[in-house]
């Protein structure tokens, strides 16, 4: 392990942690639902293609939508049972997209079929089309299809395997505790996408507030217990732990291959340019899944805390169970509930009710109180420059939010390189709605381009 | 004498320097059609940018040089049409009388609210981050984005809905770009019947956030006399050309969504029923 001090060079902040709230409880797995709301699309790209209709029965893992293209992902059924309706339906962030509703008959028909067998090296050429079928996206968030990140133009030479096990937004535990619950699987996971990659060095890099993941995730490797998974001639693979700096957006692709590997992708490029490719650590492990026991993403672990809930801590749920459903779990909403928040607190979306399914991108819902949350409004920027210091990404936040704010697009194009991390309204002390003005800017600078 | 002399110079020279400048100006003068100075002249001068260019100098130039039959200045009116025909001696379009309209009434009143915004006041901020305070997904959002637009004041937000006056809207469609709903289109001037909600939800959803919502009942369809209305693209839809102001959707719309503007509709006897 190297030095604690490994980060990103500039910007960032470091905002209180929370993360106690929700780390320590054993992870629950929840009950599946008697309705499941599955919407059709859960990616980035391509919207998927439905091939179920009303009224049909389905068991666990049958595709209900297809992958439309090679940037999109198939979408399997979390439960058995029947079809109810495919309507337009709100998910988190919309308010209208086509949705799947699913009667759960409560048998978990074909479940059964996901048994976790040992992975024969031999099918190595097999991996890709297992992890594609399966529907893996990314689940730190994001949600690009893991398949793709996986097949590196030819031109490219990839050299590493980043696992971000980061998880630098506050209150957020969803990783950590998957890290030190499964830590053998995520990185026979890590082991089984660098195969796809035809390399063997693999660095995974977990912020220093997590000592309990980093404990488990370097025994693992020191011990490699991952190789029990497999058989046949296994490559050996060069795994190596970092702490590194706890610092938000530690977790940032760019900001972890720079506190890694000490190489900067510009705006713009992929990391391919670096020679990585970066995935996520719950991603390695729906990987995992995927190829030793051909198991669809039908669920994931997830976050649920904040001083508005009982008992917070982290869940293992199917895709499309209602929030509400798992808030239950965790002991319910307090009544003094003010603000819901899926995702964390720096990048998540505000949303008002817990009626919303869960999907492959929720790694956690925040319910908090009064206390947890300041109700502000904006004032006059005092041009102090904290947001220049705090932007990860060497903008000027302030001057992008005046040119939004005066109408003034055609000079507003740098919002382009933002990553909406939030680390600039953070620090603002006027308050300013700094990434709203970002993606006004977006918004409205690609209109001009058209 | 020096003054004198100093004098003479600065005559001599200036008479020297007007020379060069009158030769030169002869020299690389730009010919410019005296046409486009007419035809800008003519035109409205809002630079509105309804046309597409700019302003209006920039319009004149194309229509002189191009005599496009299909340019248009929908601010000009038919008046200015006939005068741009008779200086540029072609057939000019002449644009229907149009105005901004906003197919939205759920006012604060009439639209359930589940949220509270304080973020940018913008309609397409509050848009992106799906954090608009009214239930409904379609509906008007009030945060002035099309006043915000508009150069002629013809839009203001009363009540949480933005409303077009009439008499300032030159229906230069500056509103309708900026409406990130698409809630706003150019309609004819003059008497109609309007549907006055463009939600695409089905009727039990909108009953849950609007009482004045279309649910799409299509009985307004159904009874009109003329085939004037159809559901198009889940949106109840009236022709204004086969429209004859009849008034009969009007009174059979059980939400009150289908209104009257700029007359009167004729109240016709209620059928009694089981008086006898």
């Amino acid at each position: 392990m190297s030095s604690a001090t490994m980060g990103f060079p500039k910007g960032g902040v470091h905002p209180p942690e929370e993360k106690e709230l929700s780390l320590g409880a054993e992870l629950v797995t929840v009950t599946p639902p008697k309705k499941v709301i599955v919407p059709v699309t859960q990616h980035l790209g391509r919207p998927s293609a439905v091939v179920v209709n009303r009224g049909d029965e389905v068991v666990v893992g049958q595709v209900l939508a297809e992958a439309t293209g090679p940037v999109s992902a198939a979408v399997h059924s979390p439960v058995s049972g029947k079809v109810l309706k495919i309507a337009d339906g709100a998910v988190i962030g919309a308010d209208r997209v086509p949705v799947i509703e699913i009667m759960n008959n409560g048998e978990d028909t074909g479940l059964d079929a996901f048994v976790q067998k040992t992975v024969s090296w031999k099918d190595k050429s097999s991996f890709l089309d297992w992890i594609r079928d399966a529907g893996v996206v990314g689940l730190g968030g994001a949600t690009f299809p893991t398949h793709i990140k996986l097949m590196p133009p030819k031109d490219a030479t990839v050299h590493t395997l980043i696992i971000n096990g980061c998880e630098c937004e506050p209150y957020l535990t969803a990783d950590d505790t998957l890290m030190q619950w499964k830590p053998a699987e995520v990185l026979a996971g890590c082991c089984i996408m660098a195969g796809v990659l035809g390399i063997s060095r693999i660095l995974i890099g977990i912020e220093d507030n997590k000592p309990r993941a980093i404990e488990a995730m370097t025994v693992a490797a020191r011990e490699g217990t991952y190789a029990s998974f497999f058989d046949g001639d296994v490559p050996s693979f060069d795994v190596q732990v970092h702490a590194l700096k706890t610092r938000y957006p530690q977790g940032a692709e760019k900001q972890l291959i720079d506190a890694l590997i000490h190489r900067k992708v510009g705006a713009g490029k992929l990391p391919f340019t670096a020679g990585v490719v970066v995935q996520n650590s719950g991603t390695a492990y729906a990987a995992f899944e995927a190829v030793a026991a051909r198991k669809p993403l039908i669920d994931r672990v997830m976050t649920v805390t904040g001083k508005g809930v009982e008992k917070p801590g982290n869940f293992l749920v199917r895709i499309g169970t209602p929030i509400s459903e798992v808030v239950n779990a965790a002991g319910g909403a307090k009544e003094n509930l003010k603000a819901i928040i899926a995702g964390g607190p720096m990048m998540g979306k505000s949303v008002k009710t817990l009626e919303l399914p869960v999907v492959k991108g929720t790694s956690g819902v925040l319910l908090l109180t009064g206390e947890e949350i300041e109700e502000y409004r904006e004032r006059e920027c005092i041009r102090c420059g904290r947001c220049v210091e705090a932007c990860p990404v060497n903008l000027v936040p302030c001057d992008v939010a005046a040119f939004a704010e005066f109408r003034q697009w055609d000079r507003a194009g740098k919002a382009m390189e933002c990553v909406e991390c939030g680390c600039c309204q953070y620090v603002c002390p006027a308050n300013r709605y700094l990434v709203l003005y970002n993606r006004l800017a977006k918004y409205h600078w690609r209109r001009l381009q058209k | 004498m020096v003054i004198l002399k100093a004098a003479i110079f600065l005559a001599l020279l200036a008479g020297f320097l007007s020379v060069v400048l009158v030769l030169v100006s002869k020299k690389f003068a730009v010919k410019e059609d005296p046409l486009v100075g007419d035809v800008e002249e003519a035109l409205p001068q809002y630079n509105c940018g309804a046309c597409g260019f700019p302003g209006c100098a920039g319009f004149a130039k194309y229509l002189v040089e191009s005599r496009d039959p299909g340019a248009l200045c929908v601010p000009g009116g038919p008046d200015l049409q006939k005068k741009l025909a008779a200086l540029l001696g072609m057939e000019v379009k002449a644009a229907t009388p149009t105005v901004a309209h906003v197919f939205c009434k759920g006012t604060n009143s009439k639209a359930k609210q589940d949220g509270e915004y304080f973020g940018i006041q913008d309609c397409v901020a509050a848009d992106l981050i799906n954090a608009a305070p009214k239930s409904c997904p379609f509906g008007c959002l009030g945060l002035g984005s099309c006043v915000e637009a508009c150069a002629f004041d013809a839009l203001h937000v009363v009540d949480g809905i933005a409303e077009v006056i009439e008499e300032n809207c030159v229906a230069c469609g500056a509103c309708v770009k900026a409406c990130p709903r698409d809630l706003i289109s150019m309609i004819p001037q003059g008497p109609r019947v309007v549907v006055e909600c463009r939600s695409k939800d089905k009727g039990a959803g909108v009953k849950r956030y609007c009482e004045v919502g279309c649910i799409t009942c299509q009985l307004c369809v159904k009874k009109c006399p003329e085939n004037a209305i159809a559901l198009t693209d889940d949106i109840i839809v009236i022709d204004f050309e086969k429209c004859t102001l009849c008034g009969t959707c009007i009174e059979v719309c059980p939400q009150n969504t289908i209104l009257p503007a700029h007359f009167v509709p004729e109240k016709k006897e209620e059928p009694k029923e089981g008086t006898a």
